[in-house]
This record gives C-alpha cells, structure tokens and sequence, in this order.
C-alpha cells in the first residue's frame, strides 16, 4: 500500500521537470499496543481494587481487534496477559518489529481524588538530548541502512538524519496525541485535560510516532467507576480506534510535509 | 685573626641551616606535586524527612499569586545575601499544574546546605505533592547537580500514578534548580542507587533538568 499524498505528487511533477526527486512513504501498515504496567507492577489502584495493570489490558485487547478487523492494520500487543515487562522492551518490540505507530495505554493516579478525566502525552523535548541521541545511535550501528557505503557516515550526519527522524515523529506525535485526546474528550464530556509533554520512561527510544494516552483517573471515583464498567472501556477502545483512524489519514499525507 | 677564626664555624653553621631549611621545602613541594589530585568531596547532609521539618518552624512565607514559575537566577552572586529567596513548586488546587509560592529562608550558606533547607520548606509548604515518609538520606552536589538520595521504598510511597510522579519529581526538580542558583538539575537516587523509573513513568536514570511549561 505505497501512498502518495498531494504534495507528493506535486513533488514527482517537480521530479519530472528534473528537479526535486518525488518523496514517498509507505501507508500506516502496523502499530503496537502498549498495555502498561504488568505482573508485579500492579500501576496505580483504585480504592474499588481495580488495577492499572488490568485496566490497560483489557482496552488494549479491545483495541487490538478493533484496529485489526476494521483498519486491517498490522497489530501486536508488548503484553498479552498479566507478566512483567522492563519498559525498555516496550519500545524495543516496537522498533524491532518495524512497527509505524506506538501507543502506550495506563490509567492515572493523584492524591488530588478530585482530578479525573483522560490525557495524552509524547516524549518532552528535552528528552531529545544528546544523551538520548547517542543511544539511538548506538542502537543504530554501522551495520544499519545508514552505513551501506562501505564506511560509517560521518557522525554528524547520523546526527543530523536522527534529529530529523526525531523532529518528524515528534510532530506526528503531536498530531497523533490531539486526535486521541479529541476523541476521548467526546467520551468524557469534561473540559479538556489536553495534550501534554513529558519525559516518560516507556516513549524514550522509539523510532516511530510514539503516545502514551491515560484513560483516566483510577484515584476519582467516577473515573474508577466507569473503568470497572466492561461497556465503557468498548467505548474507550473505539474512541482510541477513531483517534488511529483519523491519524492514518493523516500518516500518508505527512510523508511529503517539510519538518517544521 | 683570632677574630676572623672564630667567626668562621659561625658563619658556616650559620649556611648549613639555611641549606638544610631550603632543602626540606623543596622536598615538601616535590612530595606534594607528585601526590594524586584529591578527589572532590562532596558536600554532604543527613537526612530529611516528610513527617519532620528540619527547617525554622516560623517559615517568612509569603503566598504568591498562581503564576508561571520564573526560571532560576543566571548568575552566583560573589556575596550570599542574608536570606535565600525560595520558589516552592506545588500543586495548584486543581492539581493541573504546580504554581509557586515565595519563601525568604535565612542563609543556609553552602549549596548542599541551601538544598536541605529548600527541600524542608518544601515539604513543610500546603500542597506539596510530596508523599508522607519520604525520607531524604543524604544529599550532596557536584558540577551543578544535586543528588538527593532517598531510603528505599521511595516508589511504593508516591502514587501509583503518572501525575503523581510527575508532580512530585517536578516539583523537587522546580524548587531547587529555581531556589538554589549554583544548580541545573537533580539526580534522583534510591537506595544509593540510580533508577530508571519509580513507577514506569518519568525517566530519572539521568538528572532531570527544569521544564519549560509546568502543566502537564
């Protein structure tokens, strides 16, 4: 399924003129589902015992079939049942399956038991330091695509190509995050918690756009109450369906967009 | 004559000392010179706990106004005023963001001691997103970072959630680098050691530098 958004076509005009070279990408083809926590990292409970680690599966699995049967998307889940997972591995599983989209799912906590509602995060910009690009590096060694002329590039070049991969997924991050976040809104029907940055754990090191979404507050006691409701994690499956959905559309249409 | 003989064994022993003296120096600084360089201690302090204020119990506090926090001053000053302006992160009512409240501490002195004192009124301030038993065992600073190492257990006392990592990490995080001039950033530990994560949220494996935008 190889797309061409609008300004790619314009693109391939240009490359027949003989000048710029058409930019193309594959479609959304795959994604993976992240249910957080795990075995003995319970996450946070609720005062009815409801658990993060439980919640975030069973959207997860609803998920999964929902982005399967309906997008005929490529779907693979970090955790299938209740084990424990390094955080680390998350992202590995992703990046070593050539996954395009990564969406990490929990549910929140605070001492405030007043705050509920959903959120939606992608990787702060200060992770996106020099530390965190000398891993990927690492991680990218010279036996990657990168290094395919007999010798390694130049590492400012790596520096440069990585930064601009990183600038790209950021914003498709943003994009992705704010079509989840609209979509939970609906669900909620509260004003809007927003999209936010932060530098979490389980996002560092993906090479692809990469969200963690909170389905809510397990310490509010009508977000706990809703959570424990089979009917309304459907609903909070399907409302982070449409957010994919939508986010696919989009996916294609990015390919040919200059990074801001 | 017998003048000039007897002043000559004085003269001489006189030249000897003075030999001897100059000798010992030299060997003094050579010794010293080929001694490794010591490595820098760090400035240590006990430790500090959430149910316990270590700090003046009449804190100068003043309640400011739900404002975006105003970054940390550039400079050292080459003369420690008499009190330490202190910017203490913490939630605002909603629990959407940390706000900051003023309070003037009377110099602690040393930047480890001016971290043990911020942290104290911290923890002593309404609404700090700090959880009850934490316990700070040791602090020190280096190279513009301060190390706070907590007893272990430290991630079965903060919330399970993200916003209670986040609240509680930021608001140490805003409160010293904001507070304390000389620092740019905080090294969580636990237990003596580095950890990834408390509770699979925020990354602390390396030390967590101040926010730009403090809602989250």
């Amino acid at each position: 399924m190889l797309l061409v958004s609008p300004s790619n076509r314009d693109a391939s005009a240009a490359a027949s003129d003989g000048e710029q070279a058409p930019v193309v990408r594959e479609g959304l083809r795959s994604i993976v589902i992240d249910p957080g926590h795990g075995g003995q990292a319970t996450g946070t409970i609720a005062a009815n015992g409801l658990q993060e680690k439980a919640v975030t599966l069973d959207i997860a699995i609803r998920l999964r079939e929902l982005v399967y049967r309906r997008l005929g998307l490529q779907v693979q889940l970090t955790r299938d049942r209740d084990l424990d997972l390094e955080n680390v591995s998350r992202t590995e599983k992703a990046n070593n399956w050539g996954a395009d989209l990564f969406i990490s799912i929990h549910a929140n906590g605070f001492r405030q038991t007043g705050v509920r509602g959903p959120e939606t995060y992608f990787l702060s910009a200060s992770a996106s330091d020099a530390e965190a690009r000398e891993a990927a590096l690492r991680e990218n060694g010279p036996d990657d695509e990168l290094s395919t002329a007999g010798a390694a590039p130049e590492p400012g070049i790596e520096f440069i190509l990585w930064d601009l991969a990183q600038t790209q997924h950021l914003r498709e991050s943003s994009l992705f995050a704010e079509g989840l976040q609209a979509s939970l809104n609906d669900l909620w029907r509260i004003p809007d918690r927003g999209v936010k940055q932060a530098p979490f754990t389980v996002l560092r090191g993906a090479t692809m756009p990469a969200v963690l979404v909170e389905v809510g507050y397990l310490s509010n006691p009508e977000d706990a109450a809703m959570l424990a409701d089979p009917d309304v994690r459907q609903r909070i499956a399907e409302a982070l369906f449409r957010g994919i959905s939508a986010f696919r559309e989009q996916y294609a249409v990015l390919a040919g967009a200059p990074p801001n | 004559m017998a003048q000039s003989q007897s002043t000559l064994p004085a003269r001489v022993i006189i030249i000897a000392g003075v030999l001897v003296v100059a000798l010992g120096a030299l060997a003094f600084a050579l010794n010293q010179l080929s001694r490794p360089a010591p490595l820098p201690i760090p400035e240590t302090t006990g430790e500090i706990s959430a149910g316990e204020s270590l700090a003046p119990p009449e804190p100068a506090e003043t309640a400011v106004a739900e404002t975006a926090p105003a970054a940390a001053p550039a400079q050292e000053p080459t003369e420690l005023p008499d009190t330490l302006t202190a910017q203490l992160f913490v939630s605002d009512g909603s629990g959407r963001q940390l706000i900051t409240r003023i309070a003037r501490i009377d110099q602690p002195g040393t930047p480890v001691a001016q971290v043990r004192a911020v942290l104290d009124r911290l923890v002593a301030t309404p609404g700090a997103p700090l959880p009850d038993g934490m316990i700070v065992r040791e602090i020190w600073v280096a190279n513009g970072i301060a190390f706070l190492d907590f007893e272990a257990g430290l991630a079965d006392l903060v919330d399970g959630g993200s916003r209670a990592e986040l609240m509680f990490v930021y608001s140490i995080v805003g409160s010293l680098t904001g507070s304390v001039p000389t620092l740019t950033a905080v090294q969580f530990l636990v237990d003596g050691r580095t950890v990834e994560t408390l509770n699979g949220h925020s990354y602390l494996a390396e030390p967590v530098k101040p926010l730009l935008d403090w809602s989250f």
